[in-house]
């Protein structure tokens, strides 16, 4: 299951990490692949992955989901170390701009999943303190508040309105900019 | 057999991760922060906590363009008017008989001046578009012809106690001006001592010098002007208060330059000659008594970017966001220096100077919350005070 492309293949496959989701299902990974996530990290470094990392906090289907996605940025983190010999500084830019873009159109697909899906990878996200997909994940429920009125943010998040009407009259008094 | 519990049709998020969400709405859409107030008593408490409002401010970083303050004239009075960039409105926009001269960290410089006996009364006034404060400084006097054209002085408001974020720091106006024989810097901070004072003196090399009607720029703990007479740059050095002149001897530096600050915080100009627009930036010699020169770093062709035949002048620039405002036949215009893409500014009928706003709003407390915590806390109190009478009432007597 070692990820392909990158230069040492042996060394990859030598530091396998098996990661147990809540489900009890097994998924063997590269150290490169676990170690975006800062929590898994921090246990091999403390020499504790032997037999497996247990996550009960995560099911196997949000996990699938989350190995993809390290998988993806850890050929992107390698990428950037291993070619900048190999290329001259133009065509490694080039290289550069045509990976990068790739990453965006991954990272886009990535997000089209159902709101509970979304919310699994925010939370898990969190859990295994992986910088950057807190940060795809919670940009993309972002982006879909922000141009939305009250009413329409807790229709579709499901929120109970517990302000009094004095309350939220007293707020749109206020800042009525805000709600023009 | 164990009965199913109805899902949820959601998840619900964890109170840590809303606030993850709430942090990444975009601050040069204000109102999106003020409408997610309005969800629920939780989104409500997350936004307008001290706790949100830094983390918010740490995560965006540079704070974004809420408007510019324009310098009106209305009856032949001068009125500094607050132009909106983005969803935010002042609830007083307008400020009459005042002009805007700079604005940094939130706080907008006012003056309004006027002239007794041929000496010039100046009256500094710092006002906060969000919160609608205008807090009156001591009046300056100065010998020089302030409230003609061409002006013979400039000021900068700026941080007094240098830090990062400026939340809630005290503020400093520095004030530059050109008497007959000497150029001068005086700054009032009242965090030290409520009065003007005067820093810095030095004779003047020019019989004739003004300066641009448009803000100063700091880089790093220096404040520069363009003046205009003397074709150069009155650099005000803020650690040692000293004063001087940087010559400018190109022929692109005139009237319809401004002066910014270049992607890498260097000292920069945008000139407008014949429709393209050059961005000069300052290089310092190896040797510091070389006189810093000035070398062209991009040219963006005008003719592209807006509409053909509007005489355009650079007349303002907004540090930070790397926005450069346009003056323009057609209205204002603001050209975004990062993609070198320019939209049409807002409108304005004698827009000659713009000041650019730029802060972070965040919504805090509301009037009817602050009332409630202070009755829930005298009611605590009261509460206390009575146990306390009841434990001395119950207490025998010695």
């Amino acid at each position: 299951m070692a990820s392909a492309g990158s230069g040492d293949e042996k060394a990859a496959a030598a530091a396998m990490i098996t990661l147990i989701s809540s489900d009890n299902e097994k998924f063997e990974v590269t150290e490169a692949t676990a170690t975006l996530s800062q929590t898994i990290r921090h246990m091999i470094e403390d020499g504790c992955t032997d037999g497996g990392v247990p996550l009960p906090n995560v099911t196997s289907k949000i996990l699938a989901r989350v190995i993809e996605y390290c998988k993806k940025h850890a050929t992107a983190a390698a990428g950037e170390e291993g070619s900048s010999s190999s290329f001259s500084d133009a065509a490694f830019l080039e290289v550069d701009r045509a990976f990068l873009e790739e990453l965006e159109e991954f990272d886009d697909a990535f997000l089209e999943v159902d709101r509970a899906t979304l919310f699994d990878l925010i939370l898990a996200a969190n859990y295994l303190d992986i910088k950057g997909l807190l940060n795809l994940t919670c940009q993309k429920v972002a982006d879909s508040v922000k141009g939305k009125t009250p009413e329409q943010i807790r229709e579709m998040y499901n929120i109970v309105n517990d302000l009094t009407p004095e309350e939220e009259a007293e707020i749109r008094r206020e800042t009525q900019w805000a709600f023009e | 057999m164990t009965p199913l519990l109805p899902s949820p049709p959601t998840p619900e998020l964890l109170e840590e991760l809303v606030e993850e969400i709430l942090l990444r709405l975009p601050p040069d859409n204000p109102a999106s922060l003020f409408r997610a107030a309005l969800v629920c008593r939780l989104w409500r408490h997350l936004v307008s906590g001290a706790g949100f409002r830094r983390r918010f401010r740490e995560f965006h970083h540079t704070p974004p363009l809420l408007g510019v303050i324009c310098n009106e004239v209305y009856r032949r009075r001068p009125f500094a008017r607050f132009l909106p960039t983005s969803s935010f409105r002042p609830a007083r926009p307008d400020k009459f008989s005042y002009r805007a001269i700079d604005a940094r960290h939130g706080r907008v410089l006012l003056h309004n001046t006027f002239t007794v006996y041929g000496r010039s009364v100046i009256n500094f006034s710092i006002w906060d578009p969000i919160t609608g404060d205008l807090q009156e400084l001591p009046s300056l006097l100065c010998p020089v012809i302030a409230s003609k054209k061409p002006r013979g002085w400039n000021a900068a408001v700026l941080c007094a106690a240098g830090h990062s974020d400026h939340l809630g720091c005290s503020f400093m106006v520095v004030f530059v001006g050109i008497e007959y024989e000497k150029m001068f810097v005086d700054i009032y901070a009242p965090a030290q001592e409520s009065k003007w004072i005067r820093v810095a003196s030095t004779r003047r090399r020019y019989r004739y010098d003004f300066f641009k009607m448009a803000p100063g720029v700091v880089v790093g703990n220096t404040l520069y002007f363009l003046a205009l007479g003397s074709n150069g740059i009155v650099k005000v050095d803020m650690a040692t208060w000293e004063i001087s002149v940087i010559d400018l001897v190109h022929k692109f530096f005139r009237r319809n330059s401004v002066l910014m600050t270049t992607e890498d915080g260097r000292l920069g100009v945008a000139s407008v000659y014949e429709c393209k627009l050059y961005l000069w930036s300052m290089e310092v010699g190896s040797n510091c008594r070389d006189a810093p020169r000035f070398v062209v770093s991009r040219v963006l062709d005008l003719e592209k970017l807006l509409p053909v035949n509007t005489s355009p002048r650079a007349n303002g620039f907004a540090d930070g966001v790397r926005i450069l405002f346009m003056r323009t036949n057609d209205g204002l215009y603001c050209i975004d220096l990062n993609t070198e893409q320019a939209r049409k500014g807002p409108d304005c009928n004698t827009c000659h100077d713009v000041v650019p706003y730029l802060n972070f709003h965040t919504p805090g407390l509301s009037k009817l919350e602050v009332k409630l915590m202070i009755e829930e806390g005298v009611r605590l109190l009261m509460e206390c005070a009575q146990k306390v009478m009841a434990q001395q009432q119950t207490r025998p007597a010695l």
